[in-house]
């Protein structure tokens, strides 16, 4: 009961502060430089110049400035809900904290020393006034625990009509695995099995493999893509999240919150977004320490209209076309050949990343707007940048590839640029 | 061993709980006699057992650590000043913020506050020394060689980079592979040996060595913070010296503790960490806690307001800060109940915390108040701290700290803990204390420029991680892409930052200039109110000719003032006044004698280290010998130097205003 009343005065609260959070779009800087502001200027007379200076030309070069991974101006109905209980809890404190300031400055303004002799009231204490400031806060905090914990709940729910993508953490990529086109359901398991990157090697020594416990299991054959997530929008997606080597953080700023993905478990998280939000691009990041490229794992969710949706979808889930250039169906031969980046890598859309297969799938690569953990735009320059060196573009990649002359790299550019359906 | 007294007809009262043992007849095994008590020369620095020069060591190679990870810091600002900074390398910069924090918590904060642990708790409950000054002793010898050892990584193929937090499984042997996890695992070890034996020794202390009167409620309130941090780590060592042994299990032999692929769980090991890691954050702070509530009644000459409640707050902190470690793990995915319990119990901490803030704010009220450099940093401590405090409880909401875990939101809100917090409580400590160590005062107009920088640096440098947190920086990125609206406030931030160094160079101008002057601090330089004022500054050898009786909290002030039933006070004794007493036969009181055993028993331990981690057995098995000698000689050794070695010029007659003050000095000319 208690906890339905809390949800409900949390629906109300999120459509009153809907528009505080709009509100808060363009002056996500005012907001947050306040509280500091605040703590500084009372502190020093002489910054009484500076601080203001520091903080107008700060908002001056912030407006300016775009933050496409900003918590404040978020798009999604789930980072909206979010912000209706963070922001007010932010204010709140921040006026706890402009009172806590006004009554330390006004004690050091008032009560200095007049003279060596001065020795005031010797005051041990007051129990009443202890009471009160031991309760007080107490009762403030049990007001936003409740809030706290309902919103907790609220998040915690999974929508019962949802798309369900599977993404798998590598480091330092992001795969994402989706259902075959015209169907939304994917169960995603956990189990015990061969060690793909043991098969090889038990074969020729003639044992068993070593087992491994955490493969993933799926019901039925799946469309594999990598770096960008393209979802539909106004439609709520549950992520089942998980990885296969160290923990990585799935973060898309402005429609969720964060949520790990851990070798061995599988997490869920529910991202949404408006109707009208079709055609945005949204910054997402890896938020966990993976290991020395962790900076370089990020990853773009594109919100595609329901129809751009459904003809991406089925598109990914084509073979891709057979390259016809000359230099594109070089560039095949050194691929599924000379340059051996068939060892690690599929062409083919329903093969998932697994065992050596260490590298994305690449069956649709000429359509990703970003590659290498979408640190860079997909061109023609990037790529050939990339194939030149990687380690050199993206440090401490598993990319590992012969060096390999101008000519050949130009063949590989167009064999990728080839690769859609 | 506790401290010896030679019964003599003129002994002063026994403190509580020491044990009078008689010296016995020199027996010592061959070279390694017993050394004779000294203040001069290195041999007497490597054998002493004496509680303070221990702790003016700590507090000296705690500042150093504190310039090489502020040095590190200075780095990873400068790599970040702009978008795709290139100062430092991806693997360069993970090492750097790694050891940044490791060196930041384990070789600063903690042993800064076991500095003034060790200097000023035995003198503020009225002891000669600490319980067990031999294990005093070995506590600060594994501190060096752990220092020592965890850095001596950057020579050997490379500093841990896995984050002072080491989460599994990227810190298995698959993902990292190097030595540099290893070096990370065992230095902490032998820095938990070093950090739960000086707990040990400062809970033993605390019960059994008070002076004659000194109930527990009347111990001044930075030995009780004292005596609830030392608490907090005899139960947290343990939990990170598991946590560690098993990831070296799993690095080194094969062990699946938190390898998925074989059915391990990596998240047993942030359940582990944090467990540790949260009351550790207690550590850190508590000490400071205490120091602040020192200062301020001495400086607003008003008694702390509601002495009992500060104290039974500190100790509520102490137990609730068990009950709030997966608060660091809300995007785990522990599900909803164990997120909502943990958010609730993080939220509750608050209460306690502030608390105490109005218990100082309340200690200020109606004072008269004296702005001396101590008491600028201590009202820093509070007013940074609030905001410290006041970020934390944002992060008590689950929802919101979804967002705001592992950006800079977060970075911003423990270093207004920690540096805001902690680090201004030590310096604090510092400016009030620096008379009672060195018998001189510390420049105050240096020090307020000290302060002013600090206080101005720390704001800038953290301010705005609070607004580049939110609009989505995450931490530890070793770059980040033009674009993202980030490079004004980093920009900032790293100015911040060496505005913040150069408030270093001016305390450490300070502390050279201060040696070198030639003014003696008085007795009682700040009015103050407890018992480690009670004796000469610096105190003698064996900290008191006459152990005090304790009366009162404050006792001190209370010696020097008489109270009214109504809070009107007079004076009625000036200082000089309350410390005269006839004189006392130095003789009579006998000190432990200084022991090369600590020191012996402690080299073994790196030595060890560095054969289990190259797997060179022969070197962990010598390493392992070299230990059990020194624990072997250490319980063989007698309670004191042999008679023969005394020589009535020597024994305690030295001048205690030696030490470190001229050593400082020395360097300067």
């Amino acid at each position: 009961m208690t906890m339905n009343h809390a949800t409900n005065a949390h629906q109300e609260m999120n459509s009153d502060l809907l528009m505080t959070s709009i509100s808060f779009e363009c002056s996500a800087d005012l907001a947050a430089l306040g509280d500091v502001d605040q703590a500084r200027s009372v502190r020093n007379f002489s910054r009484r110049l500076f601080v203001p200076a520091l903080v107008g030309l700060g908002l001056l070069l912030s407006a300016c400035q775009k933050h496409p991974q900003s918590t404040i101006d978020v798009e999604g109905p789930q980072a909206r809900s979010i912000n209706s209980l963070a922001i007010p809890v932010l204010l709140i404190a921040a006026a706890i904290g402009v009172f806590v300031y006004a009554l330390i400055f006004f004690c050091i303004v008032r009560y200095r020393r007049k003279g060596e002799d001065h020795v005031p009231k010797q005051i041990h204490g007051n129990t009443k006034g202890e009471i009160a400031w031991t309760a007080a806060p107490a009762v403030l905090l049990a007001v936003v625990g409740v809030l706290s914990v309902g919103k907790i709940f609220q998040i915690a729910e999974s929508p019962k009509d949802a798309l369900d993508i599977t993404v798998v953490g590598h480091r330092w990529w992001w795969e994402y695995q989706y259902p075959q086109p015209g169907q939304t359901r994917m169960t995603p398991q956990l189990t015990t099995g061969d060690d793909p990157l043991d098969v090889d090697a038990a074969k020729e020594e003639g044992r068993e493999p070593r087992q491994v416990a955490n493969l993933i299991k799926q019901d039925g054959p799946v469309v594999s893509t990598a770096g960008v997530l393209h979802i539909p929008a106004g439609k709520k997606v549950v992520l089942h999240i998980t990885s296969q080597d160290v923990m990585h953080n799935f973060w898309v700023p402005k429609l969720a919150g964060k949520i790990y993905s851990i070798p061995g478990r599988i997490n869920k998280l529910t991202l949404d977004s408006d109707a009208n939000d079709a055609g945005k691009t949204i910054y997402g990041q890896c938020a966990e320490f993976c290991g020395v490229s962790h900076a370089n794992m990020r990853f773009k969710v594109q919100i595609d209209s329901p129809e751009d949706f459904a003809k991406w979808h089925a598109s990914i889930a084509a073979p891709a076309m057979k390259p016809t250039s000359e230099l594109a169906i070089a560039g095949e031969k050194l691929f599924n050949g000379g340059a051996g980046c068939n060892a690690c890598h599929y062409v083919e859309p329903d093969k998932v990343n697994e065992g050596a297969k260490i590298g994305p799938n690449l069956t649709h690569f000429a359509i990703r707007g970003w590659f290498a953990g979408a640190i860079a735009e997909n061109n023609t320059r990037n790529l050939t940048a990339w194939l030149r060196n990687p380690q050199a573009f993206k440090p401490g990649s598993r990319m590992v590839i012969r060096k390999l002359n101008d000519g050949e790299i130009e063949q590989l550019v167009a064999y990728l640029q080839s690769l859609k359906a | 061993m506790a401290i010896v007294l030679e019964p003599s007809p003129n002994s002063p009262a026994l403190p509580g709980g020491s044990i009078a043992v008689r010296p016995k007849p020199a027996h010592d095994p061959g070279v390694l006699r017993r050394p004779v008590e000294s203040t001069k020369g290195i041999v007497s620095w490597l054998t002493t057992v004496d509680h303070k020069r221990i702790g003016i060591m700590y507090g000296a190679l705690s500042l150093v650590w504190f310039v090489i990870g502020g040095i590190e810091a200075l780095l990873i600002r400068l790599q970040l000043a702009q978008p795709n900074g290139d100062v430092l390398s991806a693997d360069t910069y993970n090492q750097m913020f790694t050891m940044h924090g490791t060196t930041m918590v384990f070789l600063v904060i903690m042993p800064l506050s076991s500095a003034f642990f060790n200097y000023f708790l035995p003198l503020q409950i009225g002891a000669r020394d600490v319980a067990f000054p031999r294990l005093n002793a070995l506590s600060w010898w594994l501190f060096v060689f752990g220092g020592l050892f965890l850095y001596s990584s950057f020579f050997l193929g490379g500093a841990p980079n896995g984050g002072w937090f080491g989460y599994a499984p990227n810190t298995s042997i698959t993902f990292s592979p190097g030595h540099n996890i290893d070096f990370w695992i065992f230095g902490l070890q032998i820095l938990g040996i070093a950090s739960t034996v000086s707990a040990v020794n400062f809970i033993a202390t605390i019960i059994n060595m008070r002076a004659p009167g000194m109930t527990l409620f009347r111990m001044p309130v930075f030995t009780w913070m004292t005596f609830v941090a030392s608490f907090l780590l005899l139960f947290a060592m343990p939990i990170i010296t598991v946590a560690l042994f098993l990831l070296m299990f799993d690095r080194n032999f094969g062990a699946n503790f938190f390898n998925p692929a074989q059915g391990g769980d990596p998240v047993l090991w942030q359940h582990l960490f944090w467990l540790f890691g949260h009351p550790e954050v207690y550590i850190l702070i508590l000490p400071a806690m205490g120091i602040v509530s020192e200062v301020l009644p001495t400086f607003a000459r008003k008694p702390l307001f509601g002495y009992p409640v500060v104290v039974f707050s500190g100790i509520a902190i102490g137990f609730m800060g068990w009950g709030v470690w997966a608060h660091h793990m809300f995007a785990v995915g522990l599900g909803p109940v164990a997120t909502a319990a943990f958010s609730v119990s993080t939220m509750f901490i608050a209460v306690p915390t502030g608390v105490k803030i109005f218990n100082w704010t309340a200690t200020l009220w109606g004072g008269a108040i004296r702005f001396t450099t101590a008491m600028y940093f201590s009202v820093g401590f509070i007013t940074t701290f609030v905001i410290g405090g006041l970020s934390g409880v944002t992060h008590s909401v689950v929802s919101a700290d979804t967002q705001q875990t592992d950006t800079y939101y977060i970075v911003a809100h423990f270093h207004y803990v920690l540096f805001g917090g902690a680090l201004m409580g030590l310096f604090s400590g510092f400016y009030y204390w620096w008379p009672k160590i060195f018998g001189k005062m510390l420049n105050e107009r240096i020090g307020k420029l000290h302060f002013w920088l600090m206080l101005i640096g720390m704001h800038l440098t953290f301010g705005p991680m609070h607004i580049v947190g939110l609009q989505g920086q995450p931490r530890r990125m070793y770059h980040y892409d033009k674009g993202m609206g980030f490079d004004f406030w980093n920009m900032v931030e790293t100015v911040g930052s060496f505005i913040i160094a150069s408030s270093l160079l001016v305390f450490f101008t300070n502390i050279v200039i201060t040696a070198r002057s030639k003014a003696v601090a008085p007795a009682d330089p700040w009015d103050a109110r407890t018992v480690e004022w009670m004796t000469d500054s610096p105190p003698k050898p064996w900290n008191f000719d006459v152990v005090p009786t304790v009366h009162t909290v404050d006792e001190f002030w209370h010696r020097k003032y008489a109270e009214d039933d109504d809070g009107s006070t007079r004076r009625v004794a000036t200082a000089e006044q309350v410390l005269a007493h006839d004189p006392v036969d130095p003789a009579s009181i006998h000190m432990p004698s200084p022991s090369w055993w600590p020191l012996i028993a402690a080299t073994g331990f790196p030595v060890t280290a560095y054969g289990v981690l190259y797997h060179a057995w022969p070197l962990a098995v010598l390493g392992g010998v070299g230990i059990l000698a020194g624990f072997f000689g250490w319980s063989l050794e007698p309670s004191a130097a042999p008679h023969d070695d005394h020589h009535d010029d020597q024994g305690h007659s030295d001048d205690p205003n030696s030490s470190f003050g001229e050593l400082v000095a020395g360097t300067a000319h």
